[in-house]
């Protein structure tokens, strides 16, 4: 039996098929009522941008070992993962999607948080906590934007909201089920070359927040570190630049336009790489130091 | 001698306002480079005004082969001890 869900994830809609029950079951955990059934139906979107399948492999693979593959729009860029990580799969396939043609906005690997309308940008390696302190500022009174992509408007500072599940690795899921004992937790996919992978169901205080763009502030490039001491540099622009680029997926596409947004971006930004151990260290800094003394500005004036 | 006047056609310069380098991106190839010098002090290099290291020249070798520079544009460069 093959399931059809819509899912409006702001600025962006899918059309999803899948005939793997974690998938589905997952998707109505994760999105809740963003997510709608349409199996056997007219979906209720007026567009779709992106056509998914996430379904089991054919033939006796189906029995022995199972394995789900992923395609988008009939390209299939992945190699199929064993079934248990379905789900995972279709979420780093969504990535993918967005990365590979996604030219409405420049697109920066990046988690993204905002206090109010400011935001502050993440962006990070595999490995460098950028996850977990997404996670921990999300649950503390930050606006979570993304944890996985930055979509700033061309030639703006302007970054749009695109409100997924946070994806947690390893030691990070245990970390995460202590401090959010009430949040809505995926299945667990285990021993993905990420190691064992999981989702955490974001946050979503109005619904307002899962479309209104927020402005970058300031850009963290974060690096976790065991038992660490915070430590803070302010960068300058060469040295923000030259980290961000790093991490930006398609300005190469919007040529000029790109560009121009990525070098806008870090002449009005803040810029800092911080080791840390502990995120509470990094939120207070960015509360304290980063964003509270231009609040402080506005009451004055 | 001005860096913009050694930069091939489709290639963009951007210092930046804190004078820590600047960045230049290449419409032919998309390719982008941050370098944290300023143009002055690239200009002075090129003027033989200032005697290039090893490590300026592989860098501004590196522009050219990238096609950022117009090929020869080093040819001023002062050479080393």
């Amino acid at each position: 039996m093959s399931n059809t869900f819509e899912l409006a994830l702001e600025p962006f809609h899918f059309q999803i098929h899948t005939d793997i029950p974690l998938v589905a079951e997952n998707l109505r955990l994760m999105y809740g009522d963003r997510v709608h059934d349409v199996t056997n139906q007219v979906g209720i979107l007026p567009y779709i941008d992106y056509i998914l399948h996430i379904t089991h492999t054919n033939g006796i693979r189906r029995f022995f070992r199972p394995q789900a593959r992923f395609k988008c729009d009939q390209y299939e860029p992945f190699k199929p993962l064993n079934h248990s990580q379905a789900f995972a799969m279709l979420e780093w396939g969504m990535n993918w999607a967005i990365a590979s043609y996604e030219m409405e906005h420049v697109v920066i690997h990046s988690g993204v948080l905002a206090r109010g309308d400011d935001a502050v940008l993440f962006p990070a390696p595999p490995g460098s906590g950028k996850s977990t302190m997404t996670a921990h500022l999300a649950f503390n009174g930050w606006r979570l934007l993304s944890d996985e992509m930055a979509l700033i408007t061309p030639l703006s500072q302007s970054v749009t909201p695109f409100v997924r599940p946070i994806c947690l690795k390893n030691q990070s899921i245990g970390l995460a089920k202590q401090w959010f004992t009430d949040a809505q937790f995926s299945s667990i996919a285990k021993d993905t070359h990420k190691g064992d992978v999981i989702h955490l169901a974001p946050p979503i205080h109005q619904p307002s927040d899962l479309c209104r763009p927020a402005t970058i502030k300031a850009i963290v490039f974060p690096q976790y570190q065991r038992g660490a001491q915070i430590d803070i540099t302010e960068l300058n622009q060469a040295q923000a630049m030259y980290q961000l680029a790093d991490n930006a997926f398609n300005y190469s596409v919007l040529g000029e336009r790109g560009f121009n947004t990525l070098i806008g971006v870090v002449e009005k930004a803040r810029c800092f790489q911080i080791l840390y151990s502990q995120a509470s260290d990094v939120q207070e800094f960015l509360e304290q130091e980063v964003l509270q003394p231009k609040l402080v500005e506005t009451v004055c004036e | 001698m001005l860096i913009q006047s050694i930069l091939k056609q489709g290639v963009h310069l951007h210092p930046f306002h804190d004078q820590s380098g600047i960045c230049l991106y290449n419409d032919n190839t998309t390719e982008m480079v941050t370098l944290f010098m300023q143009a002055a002090q690239i200009e002075s290099l090129l003027d033989g005004v200032t005697r290039c290291s090893r490590d300026e020249r592989r860098m501004l070798q590196s522009l050219e082969d990238k096609g950022f520079i117009y090929e020869h544009s080093l040819s001023c460069l002062t050479p080393l001890n």
